[in-house]
């Protein structure tokens, strides 16, 4: 159990500066008035800059809490994996790849949370910003979450247990 | 220090095959040297033994020293147990002895150019004819002890002496260092009831002899293998074979001859007396030549451990009033490794065994895999590019006494039917089921690759309670995935480095890494 426990703590270690990446990233791209929609700004022509900020901030806390979320999500995901694999007890190479099923099972599954979140939580960012700063803040939270996730599992996993992991026999192993 | 072990007869020879794999797990000394004795060359447990001492032999010299795949057998902590034991032949390119040349006959050997006087001596203490006077030699002595006695004697009166000149130089060591000989024979058959106190005793004349120059150095120990195994009866009546009926008598008088021996003279330093009741029976009977080809069975185990007890003592022994005699007696019909009266007897042999099928069968088909990325297959962390095709000699050789461990434990353990209770190994689940056993061949392993060869290798070593051993495949393939540079640890080269790793990680209990 101490073992487990011990690997979720170390997967807690990479998806953290990653979340705190994408969160800087994310403020960073939505940080201006130049950010918002043309309709948004359209709408509030005459209104205080306070207003559009207040505008802007909410988009960018829908965002940010949508990575939050992401990221637990992704934390969770590779926690079931890496609770899994230390249980494993593989004989040979094929053994040692056989939670490769769950492993991908997870990684999908994280991604649905993601749209599915994404979907019901982000509608008004959506509207508020920029179609390019809205994509552009949906792609580096999301290939920081797989990132996360992918990172953590491989690095983290016990080393016997890699070939489940794809291309993980090529990362370092110091962490495993 | 100098140790020679050597067998006489053919269950000589097969206490030194089951000696081979006590030595291939790294029990007893540093180095040995093998001899056989016999008078029938083709006889097929002196062949058998030979081959398995030649594959060990070749073994040792393919991954010993400069070769690109070499294990490290140095006394540093980087030593790799599996084949430490360096082996030579008694003699510079073969062990076997045989005392006379083609078709020996008794009359050819001593009965020419008799007088008279002597000509009724010789026909009245041999009988006439093929029973005798003119019994082929060269298949052995077929029981008749005392004709085996007088042809070993008169060869060894011979100045052209080959095996008392090898064993004269190695006895006379010139660093005056200490010399350990065990001879192995047994009670009842023929040349090795002949040989074994005949050649005691000369070795015992040769170093109290005033004019020896390592006197007080040399050490002679036996072991006397009383009747543990039993034949059909010859096809033909009349033929001079031992039978079973004839055995136990055999035995009696061997030993009352063993009691005054030591009464008069301490030819052994140290005497092991080795038995088993009720017997093994072979279900067949070859009075000689290959077709006598015994299976290996159990008491040669335990004769053998007997050899290593003897050559890895480290005091000489103390002067005793009398030869102590080593004697093990048991009531329990099964076998169980507590059974082996040697130290670390389940570690090492348990690990080698463990180490041969894990080699055969789950390791030498990941020897070709290579991995675009690496890590992977554990051989490739170990091996890197190297390619099996290119060292298919020294694979060959690991290959080859790998095959012979296991034939060699598995026709054990199936010859001891219901006596392998719990036993000490099971190899049941990679024989070979389409195989039509033979007396002589009772199994044949499964070539590899093997399904459920993994499931096989968790039953292989059988716990003093029956279970099997804890330790499984999965616990030997994480620590080679995991660990295996510590295990390859020392100065191992190329697939030595894997060979050194997989054996370490088939100990019992998990090696303390260097």
């Amino acid at each position: 159990m101490g073992a487990i426990m011990w690997r979720m703590v170390k997967s807690l270690f990479v998806h953290l500066p990653l979340m705190l990446l994408a969160l800087g990233a994310i403020y960073f791209v939505c940080q201006g008035h130049e950010s918002l929609s043309q309709v948004i700004r359209e709408q509030y022509r005459g209104s205080s800059s306070k207003a559009l900020l207040t505008v802007l901030g909410d988009a960018r806390g829908d965002l940010m809490k949508w990575t939050f979320v992401g990221f637990v999500a992704s934390w969770l995901a590779s926690c079931l994996f890496l609770a899994s694999a230390e249980r494993a007890r593989p004989a040979n190479e094929n053994e040692a790849g056989s939670k490769l099923g769950l492993w991908s099972f997870l990684l999908i599954a994280t991604i649905a949370a993601l749209a599915a979140y994404g979907w019901i939580s982000l509608t008004r960012a959506q509207a508020s910003l920029l179609p390019g700063t809205f994509m552009a803040s949906l792609l580096i939270s999301g290939l920081a979450v797989l990132a996360a996730y992918y990172l953590s599992t491989a690095l983290m996993v016990r080393r016997v247990m890699r070939p489940s992991v794809p291309l993980a026999a090529g990362l370092p192993a110091r962490w495993s | 220090m100098t140790d020679i072990l050597i067998g006489i007869g053919g269950t000589g020879a097969k206490v030194v095959e089951s000696a081979l794999g006590l030595f291939a797990s790294g029990l007893g000394p540093r180095h040995v040297h093998v001899g056989l004795i016999d008078q029938d060359r083709a006889n097929g447990n002196i062949n058998r033994t030979q081959t398995r001492l030649k594959n060990l032999r070749r073994f040792q010299k393919l991954w010993g020293g400069r070769s690109t795949s070499s294990l490290d057998w140095s006394a540093g902590a980087g030593r790799v147990g599996l084949g430490s034991v360096q082996i030579s032949e008694l003699f510079e390119d073969h062990a076997l002895w045989f005392p006379e040349g083609d078709e020996p006959t008794l009359s050819n050997i001593i009965g020419r150019d008799l007088n008279p006087q002597q000509r009724e001596l010789f026909d009245l203490l041999f009988m006439p004819g093929e029973q005798e006077q003119d019994l082929q030699l060269g298949e052995g002595y077929r029981g008749r002890a005392h004709v085996g006695a007088t042809a070993l004697i008169a060869a060894m009166l011979d100045d052209e002496n080959a095996l008392i000149d090898r064993l004269k130089v190695l006895m006379e060591s010139a660093d005056r260092e200490p010399v350990r000989i065990f001879l192995v024979g047994s009670a009842f058959g023929g040349t090795g009831a002949a040989g074994f106190p005949t050649l005691a005793r000369e070795l015992h004349r040769i170093r109290t002899d005033p004019e020896f120059t390592n006197r007080g150095g040399v050490t002679i120990g036996g072991a006397l293998m009383l009747p543990y195994f039993g034949f059909a009866r010859p096809d033909k009546d009349g033929q001079p074979v031992v039978t079973t009926d004839e055995l136990l008598p055999k035995a009696r008088l061997a030993l009352e001859y063993y009691g005054r021996l030591f009464e008069t003279e301490e030819t052994f330093d140290r005497f092991y007396v080795m038995g088993w009741d009720p017997f093994f029976n072979l279900g067949y009977h070859q009075a000689g030549n290959f077709e006598q080809r015994n299976p290996p069975l159990l008491p040669e185990l335990l004769a053998a451990t007997a050899a290593v007890d003897f050559l890895s003592r480290e005091t000489p022994e103390e002067p005793s009033s009398g030869v102590p005699v080593m004697l093990s007696a048991r009531a329990d019909r099964g076998i169980r490794w507590s059974d082996l009266p040697l130290a670390n007897v389940e570690e090492k042999l348990g690990q080698l065994i463990r180490f041969c099928t894990y080699w055969l069968y789950l390791t030498e088909p990941l020897l070709a895999k290579t991995s675009l990325f690496g890590g992977g297959n554990w051989t490739q962390a170990l091996r890197g590019r190297m390619k099996p095709v290119e060292h298919e000699q020294e694979l060959g050789a690991l290959r080859a006494v790998a095959r012979d461990v296991l034939d060699w434990a598995a026709a054990m353990q199936t010859m001891s039917r219901e006596r392998w209770t719990p036993g000490l190994w099971d190899l049941s689940a990679l024989l070979d089921r389409s195989y039509e056993p033979t007396p002589t061949d009772p199994t044949a392993l499964l070539e590899a690759p093997v399904n459920g060869a993994e499931a096989a290798y968790d039953e292989l070593i059988r716990a003093e309670t029956g279970e099997r051993h804890l330790r499984g495949a999965a616990a030997v393939y994480e620590a080679l995935v995991s660990d295996g540079a510590a295990l390859a640890a020392g100065n191992n080269q190329g697939y030595g480095k894997v060979a050194a790793a997989a054996y370490r990680a088939n100990a019992l209990q998990p090696e303390r890494q260097v």
